[in-house]
């Protein structure tokens, strides 16, 4: 079973209807986003509709409620609604979730949700501020609280955090033999488990590590949680990280654990632990990361693509970023064998409010003129600024111009890219673009192919993105 | 058919002849009433021949007999005729006198008489004429045949037609006379006369769900739909049988469909609602009450049922408006007036509460609700009189309700008038023998009376059948201090206190304060004791706030009431299953004398040795743990009743020393004996399952051996091993919670009335010897050194062991909710026999490697075993069972 459509309405940054059509084939989907443009809202949006199906007394039951996410704009009332091609009777189900439709009663739903494997950026910031002691990281908060929370304890049939909650203050007083006794024996429980989880999981761990271009084995110490009775605390809540390298060449590993690494690490157990889940029914598997590579460097994020292809083949992939850099290559190398499709969203302003800008081509600058047309400047300059990087990315990508190096290509600007465009010559050792057309261009990079441009629009006038238009369609003819 | 078909016939005067001769040659189907014709030629002369009249002719005519010749065809007139005919589409049959130009006239598309148009006046194909004129009288009798014909059938249809509607409205009449069965004759009738009538089906359907039969309504609802897909009405009487039938899932998908269909459609919203609040989805059923009280600003039901909705959510002052509402529609709504007095009770409003319960009484003088309930409004007012008669009503029009005795008991007792307070508890006692409060109550009158031991055996019960009463342990207390009992006092009120209640409180209201009790009684109460009552500051403790409907019950959610249900009727009970009634062990007080450690066992046999014939191996039931019973290291001095002492003389020298204090034991036996008889050992002797009297989960073990038990625990005898597996899974555990009114945050008790009632399911022998089979593994398993360890090395061991219990779980889930776990693909029998698991004894070499093994194999991420454990909370009444809904 796939997901073959998604429609969305009036769900938090969506103000109105979105469709995204992923085909019959339920194609893997990769998303491009602006900050603010509902790259988060979509994840969130296949998230809480999957979970909606597994209602439960929990905290996180107001996220259950689809009128906390009704987009502030509007007061017609959202829904999120997903159709379903369920593969061996070729027969579509489409599914509601929105402010009258609470709960989705479908079994098969429940199944896919309690099978997703959902990560987003947030969770993985706190690798950033984990406490880093001599050569030793410790991830027991990382693990339990994020990355392996909500994994099921087979005993229990509780999620791990929830069996941690069990052993959380008040204390029973001193001398409560049976009471402490029980807060001791849901201890062991919970220790178990962890042990239990850790070693589960610990061999793929280490083999996705490995993809990572990381050849270590990753050894997850946990001594167990234990309770002093005198001091009415839990001690050792450690879960020490220690990485042996196969390589005879050790760095330190201190140099070896930075940020980067650490986030390679957290996305490699939270994938083995999806691996580790029971097969669900008809064999509907869904993965989600929202942003989560951004705290990798470039050439540890393509590896995450083969990750993908080699161990999440049938699972149905949503991949967002807010990197357009990483986008365009990621867009390039999924787009080989149709089993992906790419999707842009940009912010934009139109009339009374914000909304997201949804596009599934590449006609940029049609679009740009569509809006021109209805007189929509900000969209429009957003969609020639679009078509202005991407004409300049492609060329340089095209050609293998060297680019400037920035240590996180995050920061690579449209200038980046430019300035070697601009000196290229052709094979007689002209130069490659009409200086009337630099001109143009470097005139309306002024105003509005400008990076910030999103962010500073204050004045924009029609006789100035029609020059960029035209500017931008002759760049496009001469880099063709 | 009878009636003669009309003929006009159409000519140019000039064909009169012809004319005239036609009408001679059909003067043999005018006899026989079959054709009358008509022309101008009839007109007496002198009559102003109007072209109107003979226009209305023509138009009142069946046929048009148009007599062709040039001279018709060049006619004005005759063109005439013939346009007002075709305009009433009057069948027209030409008839060729001559050679003419007809074919290019809009004749030319009719049927022509001669045959093949061949004109009268063609002497080489009629010779003589008479000949073509007789072909032409044929023609003409075939198609008035055919016409007669037609509007023959034509009427037999509307006839058939009429009878069906006829035959349905019957089935209707019979439904309001409450004949179903005839009705659905009448519904099966009218469809075999036409079986396209999805009415006659929908209302087949309905009158089978209101005989209860419902899949056979259900059937018909189906065919119905099928038949007319996009009537909304269809759709919400399938939702209405659906709800009937309890299944409201179902219900609110047809009402979704119906209103979807039909945007307006009140009945749909209403009905909608009142499956949302079966559901407990209070919330949606008060927004479609909402809905149709919008479309239908008169709908009294609506605004009744969102009056009680209102009420359950505790808005009291909405719900009050809605029964206004309701009442300002229909002034003789006895509910609403019922309903609200209800709401104004719950507001403390009593008088209003009573002004209501009074209009309901009087328009439905039949029922003994709102009695009973105005005789509650008038006990909360401390008008006990008014009470007592509202309570009698209530009683004369229904005996057999225990609260209302038990309230008019309490009447009578705050009235002073004891004996009937008493005997009014005895009758709700005797229709309820769980009415823990009617024991407390009766205990408060005896309390009342001065017979504390009395009080206290009331008391007992009460608390045997509620131990979270918190007013019958602070009774007893009471009563124990007026014994001079302090220990027990202590104990009781302590408990009280730690359920939640107010104990100073009670004891301030009763006897004002420590010091005044102790003039009154002239008694020294012990410091702790007073202490325990006397007022401190910041001694607090929170009460436990249930939520009570006006019965006293708490309220609980469908899904629960309709498992717990489910579950009492999946199989007989447990009491009645096993052979031998279980019971709790036995009382050893004191155990100083009874227990003896393994050093004094040893003497005792040293110094005779018949004392190895009564020393039983023995222990409590706190010692126990799921599963295996370890091996206990106490004895137990087995004197029971009647014994020959002096046979044992060892033990009656050990006994000896503590003669004073077992002589103060009350009860029937002998100074040395314990309370039980021979017969009790063969009680403990056989195979038996046993659990202790508390526990937080279900604790019970296997005990082949024959040990013997402290009254801590409860046995029951049975060889089967399978029940400890059906006794310790979490089916059980929330059913044994459910039935006993225990709350979960507490420690669960023993309670063997509760515990037979527990239904063991019918399943088949392979099934039972699987259950065993594993029960056996968690058997060996529990002793293993490996499970009992903490060592984090061991950790997958004791994952083992609380797996095979899930999987147990997963084989009773199926034993109990077969058709919800068939539903949903998610069984455990057939995939765990097709493994084939070996017995424990089948097992050769080292166990626990097999064991880990046969883990290792069931863990698997593809086994079906582990797949349907990890999804089964998919399932509703699981997720219900697991505590995740």
């Amino acid at each position: 079973m796939k997901i073959t459509n998604i429609e969305i309405k009036n769900f938090r940054a969506f103000p109105q209807i979105y469709h995204i059509n992923l085909h019959n084939a339920g194609k893997n989907l990769l998303v491009y986003g602006e900050n603010g443009s509902g790259k988060s809202s979509l994840y969130l949006a296949l998230k809480y509709f999957l979970e909606s199906s597994v209602p439960e007394n929990s905290e996180d039951n107001r996220n259950r409620a689809f009128e906390t996410h009704q987009n502030i704009f509007t007061e017609d009332p959202g829904h999120i609604k997903l159709r379903f091609l369920s593969e061996p009777q070729r027969k579509k189900n489409t599914y509601e979730w929105s402010r009258d439709v609470k709960e989705i009663t479908d079994e098969l739903i429940s199944e896919t949700s309690k099978a997703k494997g959902f990560l987003d950026y947030k969770s993985l910031l706190e690798t950033h501020y984990l406490h880093r002691e001599n050569e030793t990281v410790n991830l027991f908060d990382l693990l339990v609280k994020t990355l392996l929370a909500n994994t099921i304890n087979p005993v229990t049939e509780r999620t791990l955090v929830e069996d941690w909650n069990v052993i959380q203050p008040p204390f029973p007083r001193r001398g409560a033999k049976t009471q402490i006794a029980a807060l001791e024996g849901q201890i062991n429980v919970f220790n178990d488990e962890l042990t239990n989880r850790l070693a589960e999981l610990r061999p793929k761990a280490s083999e996705i590590l490995s993809k990572f271009g990381y050849k270590v084995e990753l050894d997850l110490d946990f001594q167990r949680v234990a309770y002093n009775r005198d001091e009415k605390t839990l001690d050792n809540r450690e879960v020490l990280l220690k990485v042996e390298f196969f390589d005879t060449n050790i760095p330190s590993h201190h140099r070896f654990l930075n940020e980067a690494k650490l986030s390679a690490i957290a996305i490699a157990i939270y994938l083995s632990s999806i691996l580790c889940l029971p097969e669900p029914k008809e064999g509907i598997k869904i993965l989600a990361l929202d942003d989560v590579l951004i705290g990798l460097d470039m050439s540890n994020r393509l590896p995450v693509l083969d990750i993908l292809e080699e161990y999440f083949k049938d699972y149905q992939i949503f991949l967002t970023t807010y990197d357009k850099a990483w986008y365009e290559i990621a867009k390039r190398r999924t787009s080989r064998g149709g089993k992906w499709k790419a999707v842009e969203f940009y912010f934009s302003q139109t009339g009374e409010y914000e909304m997201p800008i949804y596009v599934e081509d590449k006609a940029y600058l049609e679009k740009a003129r569509e809006y021109l047309d209805a007189n929509d400047y900000k969209a429009c300059a957003i969609y020639v600024r679009t078509a202005f990087e991407a004409a300049i990315k492609q060329y340089c990508e095209k050609k293998d111009l060297a680019i400037k190096y920035r240590e996180n290509p995050r920061e690579l600007r449209s200038e980046d890219f430019w300035v070697p465009i601009k000196v290229e010559t052709d094979d007689a050792g002209l130069l490659l673009l009409d200086l009337k057309v630099v001109d143009e261009i470097e005139l309306a990079r002024k105003f509005i192919l400008n990076e910030l441009s999103h962010a500073t629009f204050t004045n924009i006038y029609r006789k100035e993105l029609e020059d960029a238009i035209n500017a931008v369609e002759e760049l496009e003819t001469a880099l063709a | 058919m009878n009636k003669s078909l009309k003929g006009f016939i159409t000519y140019s005067h000039e064909d009169t002849e012809a004319k005239d001769e036609l009408r001679k040659r059909l003067a043999v189907m005018e006899q026989r009433s079959e054709l009358v014709t008509w022309d101008d030629g009839q007109l007496t002369p002198g009559d102003k021949a109007l072209q109107e009249d003979i226009l209305k002719k023509v138009v009142d005519s069946d046929i048009l007999l148009y007599l062709v010749s040039a001279a018709s065809l060049f006619s004005k007139n005759c063109n005439k005729e013939l346009a007002a005919a075709l305009k009433r589409e009057i069948k027209v049959i030409p008839i060729i006198l001559e050679h003419c130009d007809w074919l290019h006239h809009q004749l030319s598309g009719f049927e022509v008489l001669p045959a093949k148009g061949k004109p009268i006046n063609d002497i080489n194909e009629w010779n003589p004429e008479s000949k073509g004129w007789q072909n032409v009288v044929e023609g003409i009798r075939k198609a008035v045949d055919e016409m007669r014909f037609q509007a023959d059938s034509s009427s037999e249809n509307a006839q058939n037609n009429q009878l069906v509607e006829w035959v349905f409205q019957q089935g209707n009449f019979l439904m309001i006379l409450q004949e179903i069965d005839r009705a659905i004759e009448a519904y099966s009738h009218a469809i075999e006369l036409n079986s396209d009538n999805a009415d006659a089906y929908n209302n087949r359907a309905v009158a089978y769900a209101s005989k209860g039969d419902f899949d056979n309504a259900i059937k018909d609802h189906n065919t119905a739909i099928k038949l007319n897909p996009c009537q909304a009405g269809l759709y919400n009487n399938r939702g209405a049988t659906y709800v009937d039938q309890k299944d409201f899932d179902n219900g609110i998908q047809n009402y979704n469909m119906a209103i979807q269909l039909d945007s307006h459609y009140t009945e749909a919203y209403y009905n909608r609602g009142i499956a949302y609040d079966a559901k407990d989805a209070v919330d949606k059923a008060i927004i479609d009450y909402g809905a149709a009280i919008k479309l239908n600003p008169h709908h009294a039901e609506a605004y009744n049922n969102r009056g009680i909705a209102y009420g359950r959510k505790n808005k009291l002052d909405n719900a009050i408006q809605d029964f206004n509402m309701a009442i300002q529609i229909n002034p003789c709504h006895t509910e609403a007036y019922y309903n609200r007095g209800i709401a104004y009770a719950n507001k403390n409003d009593f008088d209003n509460a009573i002004a209501d319960y009074t209009i309901a009484i009087k328009l439905r003088p039949d029922a003994d609700a709102p009695y009973y309930n105005r005789g509650i409004a008038y006990f909360n007012k401390g008008e006990f009189n008014n009470a007592i008669t509202d309570y009698t009503a209530a009683l004369s029009i229904n005996p057999h309700h225990a609260s209302t005795y038990y309230n008019r008991g309490n009447a009578y007792f705050n009235k002073g008038e004891f004996d009937e307070a008493i005997t009014d508890y005895a009758r709700a006692i005797r229709i309820d023998p769980c009415h823990a409060n009617a024991y407390n109550n009766s205990g408060s009158v005896y309390s009342g009376k001065g017979e504390f031991d009395l009080a206290i055996r009331n008391y007992n019960t009460a608390i045997e059948l509620n131990p979270q009463l918190d007013l019958a342990y602070y009774n007893r207390g009471v009563a124990w201090l007026h014994q001079r009992e302090w220990a027990k006092a202590k104990v009781d009120l302590m408990t009280a206190k730690r359920i939640g209640m107010d104990i100073i409180a009670a004891f301030h209201n009763s006897y004002k304060d420590v010091e005044t009790y102790e003039k009154r009684y002239h008694v020294k109460l012990p410091e702790d004791i007073a202490l325990l009552l006397t007022q401190r500051r910041r001694d607090r403790y929170p009460k436990l706030q249930k939520v009570l409907d006006a019965d006293g019950k708490p309220l609980e959610s469908p899904n629960v009431v309709n498992l717990r249900e489910q579950l009492r009727n999946a199989g007989i009970p447990l009491g009645e299953y096993v052979k031998t009634k279980p019971a709790f062990g036995i009382n050893t007080t004191p155990t100083e004398a009874f227990v003896v450690d393994k050093a004094t066992r040893d003497k005792l046999i040293a110094a005779h040795p018949s004392s190895a014939d009564i020393l039983k191996r023995f222990l409590y039931g706190q010692d126990l743990r799921r599963w295996h019973v370890d091996t206990p290291h106490q004895w137990l001095i087995f004197t029971h009743r009647g014994i020959a002492i002096n046979d044992y003389p060892a033990i009656l020298k050990h006994l000896e020393k503590y003669q004073e204090t077992l002589s103060k034991r009350k009860g029937k036996q002998k100074w040395y004996e314990l309370p039980v008889s021979l017969s009790d050992m063969e009680r403990f002797a056989q195979p038996k399952l046993v659990c202790p009297d508390t526990y937080n989960h279900q604790t019970f073990a296997v005990d082949t051996v024959g040990y013997y038990y402290g009254k801590t625990s409860y046995l029951i005898p049975t060889e089967e091993t399978w029940l400890c597996g059906l006794l310790n899974s979490r089916t059980v555990e929330w059913f044994y919670s459910q039935v006993s009114n225990q709350l979960t945050i507490d420690p669960l008790r023993a309670r063997s009335g509760y515990i037979q009632q527990i239904p063991i399911p019918d399943i088949t022998p392979a099934h039972k010897a699987l259950i065993a089979k594993i029960v056996d593994y968690l058997i060996y398993l529990q002793q293993r050194p490996e499970i009992n360890s903490k060592d984090l090395k061991y950790a997958r061991d004791r994952i083992m062991l609380g797996y095979f219990e899930r999987v147990i779980d997963g084989l009773i889930y199926e034993a109990y909710l077969p058709v919800e776990l068939h539903k949903s693909d998610k069984v455990f029998l057939q995939p765990l026999l097709d493994e084939g698991l070996p017995s424990i004894e089948e097992i050769q070499g080292d166990k626990m490697s097999a064991f880990r093994d046969i883990f290792e194999l069931l863990y698997d991420r593809m086994h079906l075993v582990r797949r349907h454990l990890y999804y089964l909370d998919v399932i509703k009444p699981i997720r219900v069972i697991q505590g995740k809904l």
